[in-house]
């Protein structure tokens, strides 16, 4: 991390080291200035069979995750990139040690050996993967399982209110993508849980929210996944979905993982079945069907077995009907079209903008936030120098500034009086991106000269309505704050010869 | 309407049609109006079945399966919001139910998916809170209807964007006849899904686990061994049934009986039929053991007469003993017999008990709820206590409605046992011969004996067998306690309540605003929680006096019956005194042929009641 912000947060964080010196914050404080410079840590959560793992896979682009009809995370597990494929087992106080594994039928698959689940922190699984470079990606055990043991490690690990971790001060994660299948009382207390302390990890800004198994909604219908876009969409719109993540996607993990792993002879045999029309119409009646032993079958059984486990009874049908529609003609036109409908890349797209371009800033947000907890769990001499410290690089960053108030805009703690203009704000403070374009809300082909003019006509509004005699406290706070962005956004955007000049010139002639 | 193929039961009808020329020829108007009642009971019952589960498992799939009509929603982005009731009917008819009138008001079928999934009014004005229905009946021809079952499809419990009105589905349960929980393939079951199974079985013990969509879930076979597990850890019994709506919609188009079966809806068709057989066999019993009863006071009449004349010598003694039977039958009506006493303690406990019941649960939501609103951060975190408090307290009078007929239980056990005892002593007092049904117990074995009458005594209560063998069980039943169950709470406060709490936009967080605001949401919380209280009060209340005059009526009923015998037999004794001895041989011929006769008829309806109770029915005491 580098920039004025950094240098900075190092000082800071090397001043509160030194006050806390001898007290257990002390280690919580190291260890946030040595992740200052770690890679982003993302962490996928979400109840029992969201459909991390599955996700997982498919960001990674390989199947290193564990994937199970029955429960089957049980440990916290990190992805992060190294130069060979290695595995480290982290027991609680003891040293880590590397585990085996081997890759059979694609599917990577680690030896606990004696170890047993509860005596371990952490997996970590090194992998030689580019997607890995500026992301460490968290797979959790899923919330709400019925051994409740398993569910606490999550929860611990995130660094829930009351937990150990939030104790020390430092939830493991920067961000969080969180899995869930349809909103469950569960899933917004589990989120809620961390919302509780002032200085929580998990904020509207750095939590997306992922409609998982978009396939599978409506349980085999064929518009699964236009269905899975509604409902998200919906969710979207809800005031507790909102004050918790920053948007909702839907997202089919085991479509993208098929798609990413789809092979000439997958091709061929789907071809065949789409050929087959009756014998094909009686195979996708059900899953125990399409791999019953048929006499007049154009597939035979292993690979229909295959082709089940890989893409799912939906996977196939909407493939069948892709192909039989004639919209693809080869395995490739096939692949693309599945990973576009599995909504992946919306997500990856959503991944770059809300999480990897704003690294420096969640990571400072998470240090700030480290500081300002131990702050208010121990005094000591110092303290208030430290909070006085603490402001100033506040003040210094506009960009946390305009996390702090996105983060207030979306938790209800400051109200505009028309959503309109909450979300005209939103945008300005980078929900969308922090690109100049998404801030404006202008489309991402907008040409160069549109730019400016917005940016103006944006810094105009927000100070005549930060200037209002009407308005209320929360508008000037976020016009003043606004107004700084639009700046920012002018000095960003260089004028053209056509651009509109700020003041209307006067023709004396 | 009742069961044509059952044999049991057409023989019960045949026993009453016989039994009620008897005591109309015998001019027993009591007994008359008595089985009459009894006739028109069994003729009309119903099996109320509740389908519930969580959130977009199934259930309104199912239920459209089972009946092969589109009666209940089931896109996933619109939810059941209402519980739909459907029933048999002749024709398609719907209708809406709200708790102000008890009749449901007509409206267009083509309507009701709209109504269902449009949910009763919300304060924060979600998109989709436009209806007044608290609740929609569907009345349909369906074989599978016809014998009296009830479908009741509910909004999904455990959370979702509707989660305050699917409370409401916990205090259904507890007039449930049988449960269908449903869960999908999808995956095992959480511990949510647990703990609803664990409530729901304690309601209601006649339950099944109905596993959906095994169609679409290549490894359901695998969940169902792992939720089997589950089950069996949890301490619960019940069978898990696979089933796939859309592959039994597809076979009955095609007309496919392979896939039929393999929909595995045959076997959850069973276990409703079932349902409804035991329902009605408990009916069954009941008038069976009515009419016994009936026949029974006839026989001894008759028996009278015929000792009487069989034998004019003992006619001292057997006036005697008769005059005494009629001077106990006095003191079983009168207030200050045992059964009399025993009612108006129990009741007064049973009151006190379910005051401080509802008392302690509400204070208990009042805390938590205080504790919730001073410790979360005003604005989103109070979006979710709406709903918290729905749950809260419609789990806390579930419960309460349970205490309710616990109690119910001890009380008419106690009283029947009371008044069992009695009437047996009365009886042999009388020497009739045999008392109750089991004509081999011996007078020296009085323990048996009472047992025997106080099992008679409550059959005669028209209570058999049902949902764990307890007398108290059908006594509420009867009694009606709906305290509002099927349809949720909409008390006008709530809208209040969420209005204030929903409102979670607000203008800093200064914290003297925010005491105002808290203060507000504390006001809106307990003007809640009170509203709630004063009406739960008041439905329990009804319910206990509801109890007390249900088992007062029924068992007074009785002993005017007894007394009515006693005063009869006086009768035939005084009158076959002054009989001349001619006559008196043609009579004893007569009455001999008589009592054969009737004592046969009661011996098969003796035989009927016993033949319905032996069947298992229910777990015993």
């Amino acid at each position: 991390m580098t920039g004025p912000l950094a240098e900075r947060l190092r000082t800071l964080l090397a001043d509160a080291t030194a006050a806390y010196a001898g007290t257990p914050e002390q280690e919580t404080l190291r260890a946030m200035s040595r992740r200052l410079d770690d890679p982003l840590r993302v962490a996928i959560a979400g109840r029992v069979k969201a459909g991390k793992s599955t996700l997982l896979n498919a960001l990674l682009g390989e199947r290193l995750a564990a994937t199970d009809a029955g429960e089957c995370t049980r440990v916290v597990t990190w992805y992060t990139h190294g130069v060979a494929s290695r595995a480290w087992a982290h027991p609680r106080g003891a040293p880590p040690r590397q585990l085996p594994f081997d890759v059979r039928d694609g599917q990577t698959e680690l030896e606990l050996g004696g170890l047993r689940a509860e005596d371990l922190d952490r997996l970590v699984v090194e992998v030689p993967s580019a997607r890995l470079e500026r992301l460490v990606l968290i797979d959790t055990p899923g919330v709400g399982s019925l051994s409740a043991e398993v569910s606490a490690r999550t929860t611990a690990a995130m660094g829930a209110a009351g937990t150990a971790a939030a104790a020390e001060g430092a939830p493991v994660a920067d961000a969080v993508l969180y899995l869930m299948r349809h909103l469950h009382a569960t899933d917004v207390s589990f989120l809620e849980s961390f919302h509780d302390s002032q200085f929580a990890g998990v904020t509207p800004v750095n939590a997306i929210g992922v409609l998982s198994r978009a396939d599978e909604v409506g349980a085999g219908r064929a518009d699964a996944i236009d269905l899975a876009g509604r409902v998200a969409a919906d969710y979207r719109r809800d005031p507790r979905v909102r004050g918790l993540v920053q948007t909702v996607l839907p997202v089919a993990g085991l479509l993208a993982q098929a798609a990413a792993g789809l092979r000439e002879r997958d091709y061929a045999a789907l071809s065949a079945l789409a050929g087959a029309d009756a014998v094909g119409e009686a195979l996708v009646l059900s899953a125990d069907r399409f791999v019953a032993p048929v006499p007049d079958s154009p597939v035979e059984l292993g690979v229909r077995h295959e082709l089940l486990a890989a893409f799912g009874l939906s996977g196939v049908r909407l493939s069948l009907a892709l192909i039989r529609g004639g919209l693809v003609a080869d395995s490739g036109a096939l692949a693309r079209e599945l990973r576009r409908r599995s909504g992946l890349d919306a997500l990856r797209g959503a991944l770059l903008t809300q999480f990897t371009e704003r690294r420096d800033l969640l990571k400072a947000q998470a240090a700030l936030g480290a500081v300002e907890r131990v702050l208010a769990a121990r005094s000591v001499p110092g303290s208030d120098r430290l909070r006085a410290q603490v402001e100033s690089v506040l003040v210094g960053a506009h960009e946390l500034t305009e996390l702090r108030l996105l983060n207030d805009l979306r938790t209800g703690v400051v109200e505009l009086a028309d959503p309109e203009l909450c979300e005209e704000a939103e945008a300005l403070l980078g929900i969308a991106g922090v690109e100049v374009r998404s801030r404006l809300r202008l489309p991402a082909n907008a040409p160069e000269e549109d730019l400016r003019p917005a940016a103006i006509a944006a810094l105009r509004r927000w100070q005549r309505r930060g200037e209002s005699p009407i308005a209320d406290a929360a508008t000037r706070r976020a016009a003043g704050v606004l107004r700084r962005t639009c700046e920012g956004l002018l000095a960003a955007t260089p004028p053209s010869r056509t651009s509109v000049p700020a003041r209307p010139t006067v023709d004396l002639r | 309407m009742p069961a044509e193929h059952d044999p049991v039961r057409s023989a019960v009808d045949a026993l009453l049609d016989d039994a009620l020329a008897e005591v109309r020829a015998a001019t027993r108007e009591d007994l008359v109006s008595r089985l009459t009642a009894e006739r028109d009971r069994l003729a009309g019952p119903t099996c109320a079945v509740l389908v519930i589960g969580e959130f977009n498992k199934g259930k309104s799939s199912l239920v459209n399966a089972l009946l092969n009509a589109r009666v209940c929603a089931t896109d996933a982005d619109v939810a059941t919001a209402v519980p739909t009731f459907v029933r048999y009917g002749d024709q398609l008819l719907a209708g809406t139910r709200n708790g102000q009138h008890p009749d449901a008001c007509p409206v267009d079928p083509t309507t009701v998916e709209a109504l269902v999934t449009a949910g009763p009014e919300r304060g924060t004005g979600t998109e989709r809170g436009t209806a007044v229905a608290a609740a929609v009946e569907i009345a349909l021809p369906r074989a599978l209807l016809r014998d009296g079952l009830v479908l009741v499809d509910t909004p999904g419990v455990g959370g979702g964007l509707h989660s305050a009105h699917a409370a409401a589905t916990l205090r259904a349960l507890a007039s449930a006849d049988a449960v269908v929980f449903v869960s999908d393939a999808s995956q095992e079951l959480t511990a949510a899904e647990l703990d609803l199974l664990r409530r729901a079985a304690q309601l209601c013990p006649r339950l099944v686990l109905a596993l959906t969509k095994i169609d679409f879930y290549p490894e359901w076979r695998r969940i169902r061994d792992i939720d089997a597990g589950h089950l069996g850890r949890a301490g619960l019994s019940c069978e898990i049934l696979p089933l796939s709506a859309p592959l039994r919609h597809h076979a009955l188009r095609v007309g496919d009986r392979g896939l039929v079966a393999d929909s595995g809806f045959p076997a959850l068709a069973a276990f409703l039929r079932d349902a409804v057989a035991t329902t009605a066999r408990s009916a069954a019993a009941g008038a069976a053991a009515a009419a016994h009863s009936a026949l029974h006071q006839l026989v001894s009449e008759l028996a009278t007469e015929h000792g009487a004349l069989a034998d004019p010598d003992g006619q001292r003694q057997r006036l005697a003993q008769w005059t005494e039977a009629k001077r106990r039958a006095e003191e079983l009506r009168g207030a200050a017999s045992r059964w009399q006493q025993t009612l108006v303690d129990r009741i007064g406990d049973m009151s006190s008990a379910v005051d401080f019941d509802i008392t302690t649960r509400l204070r208990t939501v009042r805390r938590d709820a205080s504790g919730r609103l001073a410790t979360t951060e005003p604005g989103r975190g109070w979006v979710e206590l709406e709903p918290w408090i729905h749950q809260s307290t419609n789990e806390a009078l579930a419960d309460h409605l349970r205490l309710i007929k616990e109690q119910a239980d001890l009380v008419t056990d106690e009283v029947a046992e009371q008044f069992g005892v009695a009437a047996w002593e009365l009886r042999v007092e009388a020497d009739v011969g045999a008392v109750g049904l089991n004509e081999t117990i011996v007078g020296d074995e009085t323990g048996l004996a009472a047992l025997a009458a106080t099992r008679a005594s409550i059959l005669e209560l028209g209570i058999g067998a049902m949902r764990g063998g307890s007398a108290g069980v059908l006594v509420t039943h009867a009694a009606g306690l709906v305290i509002g169950l099927a349809l949720p709470v909409t008390l006008p406060v709530a809208a209040l309540l969420a209005a204030v709490l929903g409102r979670f936009t607000w203008r800093s967080a200064k914290a003297a605003q925010a005491r105002m605001l808290r203060a507000e949401a504390e006001r809106a919380v307990a003007g809640y929680l009170d509203e709630v209280e004063v009406r739960a009060r008041k439905d329990s209340r009804d319910a206990v006096r509801r109890v007390n005059q249900h088992l007062r009526t029924v068992f007074a009923g009785h002993a005017a019956e007894l007394h009515a015998s006693t005063v009869r037999n006086l009768e035939v004794l005084t009158r076959s005194v002054r009989a001349d001895q001619k006559g008196s041989q043609q009579q004893l011929g007569r009455t001999s042929d008589e009592l054969a006769r009737l004592r046969a008829l009661a011996a098969r309806a003796g035989a009927l009641v016993d033949e319905l109770l032996g069947e298992p029915v229910g777990q015993p005491r």
